[in-house]
């Protein structure tokens, strides 16, 4: 698990996945996701992890990783993808060009939507008119 | 005139049969129950689903699996009997080469110059399970656009005589608006305000609205408008105020955006008003007398799919502009004129997208709030459309969601820090403008019965040719140009901006308005429906919806159907109530 999270905190970008607390709503993300990534994308997620293990430690593991020769072969890519689109956008599927169909279950979990500073689509939790006023956390 | 003399004659079965149940067949159930709640009202509905809260939060949350959130059927696709009663929800499958089948599950397109693209729902609640809520209303030269432009056709009615249905479809749907911005807007007179205030500008309108308001593109000066939507700005009608969940299309899980299921809830607690859900038409018949009264239905849903007959004095056909034709057509009604099924029309649509100088935060309250109505009118129309463009809250709408932005920065290799931060930077600026123009009708496009294809009941499925013409073309164009100069004038980059017409190959999006094909007009020899919405060749058959339009306008078509078929349903309370319908037209 730690080692799917220190990979899934390197492709996304997100420090904060490295710390998830088993316990909470993020903990059991990551194993919802680990599970469905192994079902789904098992050979290209394990070529994936073998190559992050051999990176792990260098000075710019994400560098090193894009720069694997491994990782622009598939099934890795996908592998890559699907993990990014997952903490991202709760789905998954599709490749290039063609959009990710698929639930991850945790839609309104999505990291993209505090990212761009709006709610996730269709589950505001906020009252009307919000809309005019410019975001506040920023 | 013998058939209404006893308007409760209880050998029929009922005193009205209502086919369809979206926001036509609803609310002429529910004015004319308001005339008489003794009428005995029948409303069969070939879709089977759940109007209750359990039903909209069940599809609120198969918007989940909808991925790309760009199909506005994804909640809906999992009912039962979308296999029994199929709608045409990939409609907008691009054209396959010849020889190839359609990737569509409905329309037979026969020999179509173009796909017509534009679908609907067949639920309970009909296609307003998908729609915005932008209710503008038609300009007064929309219902002579032959007179004033030499162009399309004229109405039997006018503005003047829709004006006071307007305002009170406006109570009933639940219109916000800002009646100072609109009242007067070429010639288009408002005799009350809107029941509620128009919508709150979003952070984008602002930013936008302070840098093209009064600004001269060509020769138009541009004025930035609250669009009026059947969307709550404030508690309306028990029903909450929006709360901003940029979903109004497919599904406004607050249910602060009106629906059909408001006037369908309000009706199940009337005493003598029956929904049929599961029961598809599949002819209407006469009488001994040679009235159209008996209603001929197969209920799918029953064991062993009986079918079953049902009369009554007065049917109203409320089934939208592609199931109405082809009944009538498989029926062999009404069709005197040889109109039924044709004028086929649309709102042809185009966009354009750009990014804004800083952020506008799209994604953050209604997809729409804003328009620009200042292109609707002009004497241009003898030689091309007008078009009426919205202002866009949803990023770049169907050009481009975040999980596509978020793809092609993947195919751009682009991980780790960089990833959110370049998505980011791109979505929160990102602005769309979007024009649609006015098709005019033609004989030529029509809904036919296809002889070759059938359903799963095996029913046949409608035939559609559909072309579009040289002067939505010319709007579209327009539109784009526009498009183009407003960007300019608000400093913005353009994104995507496909010209509408290039090299000879269209370029555009439906609207989804489906119109025309029962066309209502004075002269029975070209026409389906009088200006009441009865059939000319029957005096008891009934046709509300937008079917009934004569031209399609630019403005969408919800509000005008609904004005229209509360001005039917007093046609026929007066056909019931006094048994005859020699009145005048005004």
């Amino acid at each position: 698990m730690e080692e799917f999270l220190g990979l899934a905190s390197l492709l996304t970008g997100l420090p904060s996945l490295k710390g998830v607390d088993q316990a909470s709503v993020e903990g059991r993300m990551a194993r919802d996701y680990l599970r469905l990534l192994k079902e789904q994308y098992g050979p290209g997620f394990d070529a994936l992890l073998t190559i992050y293990r051999s990176v792990a430690a260098s000075p710019d593991p994400l560098k090193s990783l894009l720069q694997d020769p491994g990782f622009d072969a598939e099934p890795v890519t996908t592998a890559a993808r699907q993990i990014v689109n997952l903490w991202l956008l709760s789905q998954y599927g599709g490749g290039p060009g063609k959009l990710p169909d698929q639930d991850g279950g945790f839609y309104e979990k999505g990291a993209v939507w505090p990212a761009i500073k709006a709610h996730p689509i269709g589950f505001s939790h906020l009252n009307y008119g919000y809309w005019s006023s410019k975001p506040t956390h920023e | 005139m013998a058939l209404f003399s006893k308007y409760r004659d209880h050998t029929y079965d009922f005193d009205v049969v209502i086919v369809g149940s979206g926001v036509a067949g609803a609310l002429a159930a529910w004015k004319l129950s308001r005339y008489d709640d003794d009428y005995r009202i029948l409303i069969l509905e070939a879709g089977d689903n759940g109007i209750n809260e359990g039903q909209r939060v069940e599809f609120h949350h198969a918007m989940d699996r909808q991925g790309n959130r760009g199909d506005m059927f994804a909640p809906y696709l999992e009912v039962a009997s979308r296999t029994m009663v199929p709608s045409p929800e990939k409609a907008a499958a691009p054209k396959p080469a010849p020889g190839q089948p359609f990737a569509e599950k409905y329309y037979d397109y026969g020999d179509t110059p173009d796909t017509f693209r534009a679908g609907y729902n067949r639920l309970v609640g009909g296609s307003t399970w998908a729609w915005r809520g932008n209710c503008p209303r038609f300009l007064p030269t929309d219902f002579r656009l032959k007179k004033e432009f030499g162009v399309g056709r004229d109405w039997p009615i006018d503005y003047d005589d829709l004006e006071d249905y307007y305002v009170e479809a406006e109570y009933e749907l639940g219109v916000s608006g800002n009646h100072e911005e609109l009242d007067g807007l070429f010639g288009a007179h408002r005799s009350r305000p809107f029941p509620m205030p128009g919508q709150a500008l979003t952070y984008s309108d602002q930013l936008v609205k302070a840098r093209i308001e009064g600004k001269k593109v060509g020769d138009t000066t541009v004025k930035v408008t609250t669009t009026p939507q059947a969307r709550n700005s404030q508690p309306y009608d028990g029903r909450p105020a929006c709360e901003g969940h940029s979903n109004c299309i497919p599904l406004c899980p607050s249910h602060a955006k009106y629906d059909a299921t408001v006037h369908l809830r309000r009706l199940s607690r009337s005493r003598n008003v029956e929904l049929r859900s599961g029961c598809v038409v599949t002819l209407l018949s006469k009488d001994d007398k040679g009235h159209v009264t008996r209603v001929h239905y197969r209920k799918w849903n029953a064991p062993g799919m009986p079918d079953t007959v049902v009369t009554a004095p007065i049917v109203v056909l409320a089934a939208h502009a592609v199931e109405t034709p082809k009944l009538l057509l498989m029926s062999n009604l009404a069709n005197s004129s040889d109109q039924v099924g044709r004028n086929l029309m649309d709102h042809i649509q185009w966009e354009v997208t750009a990014l804004f100088e800083e952020p506008v935060y799209p994604f953050r309250g209604p997809q729409s709030v804003t328009a620009i109505e200042s292109f609707r009118e002009g004497k241009f129309r003898s030689q091309r459309s007008g078009f009426r463009m919205t202002i866009g809250n949803d990023g770049w709408g169907r050009a481009g969601s975040p999980a596509k932005i978020i793809d092609e920065l993947l195919t751009k290799k682009v991980y780790g820090p960089d990833l959110l931060s370049q998505a980011s930077h791109e979505i929160t600026k990102m602005i769309r403008l979007s024009f649609s123009t006015e098709m005019l009708p033609s004989p030529n496009n029509r809904v036919q019965v296809s002889s070759k294809v059938d359903d799963a009941l095996k029913l046949p499925r409608p035939l559609i040719t559909f072309g579009v013409d040289d002067y939505s073309k010319g709007g579209l164009m327009a539109g784009f140009e526009a498009s183009k100069s407003l960007f300019q004038l608000m400093n913005a980059t353009l994104a995507e901006a496909t010209p509408p017409v290039q090299d000879g190959k269209l370029n555009w999006n439906t609207a989804a308005h489906i119109m025309g094909t029962c066309v209502m007009g004075s002269d029975p020899k070209d026409s389906v429906v009088d200006g009441w919405g009865r059939c000319h060749d029957h005096e008891n058959l009934f046709i509300v919806g937008s079917s009934v339009f004569a031209t399609g306008a630019t403005a969408n078509p919800t509000l005008t159907l609904a004005a229209i078929t509360l001005r039917t349903a007093k046609a026929i309370h007066r056909q019931l109530r006094h048994g005859h319908h020699n009145y005048a037209l005004v």
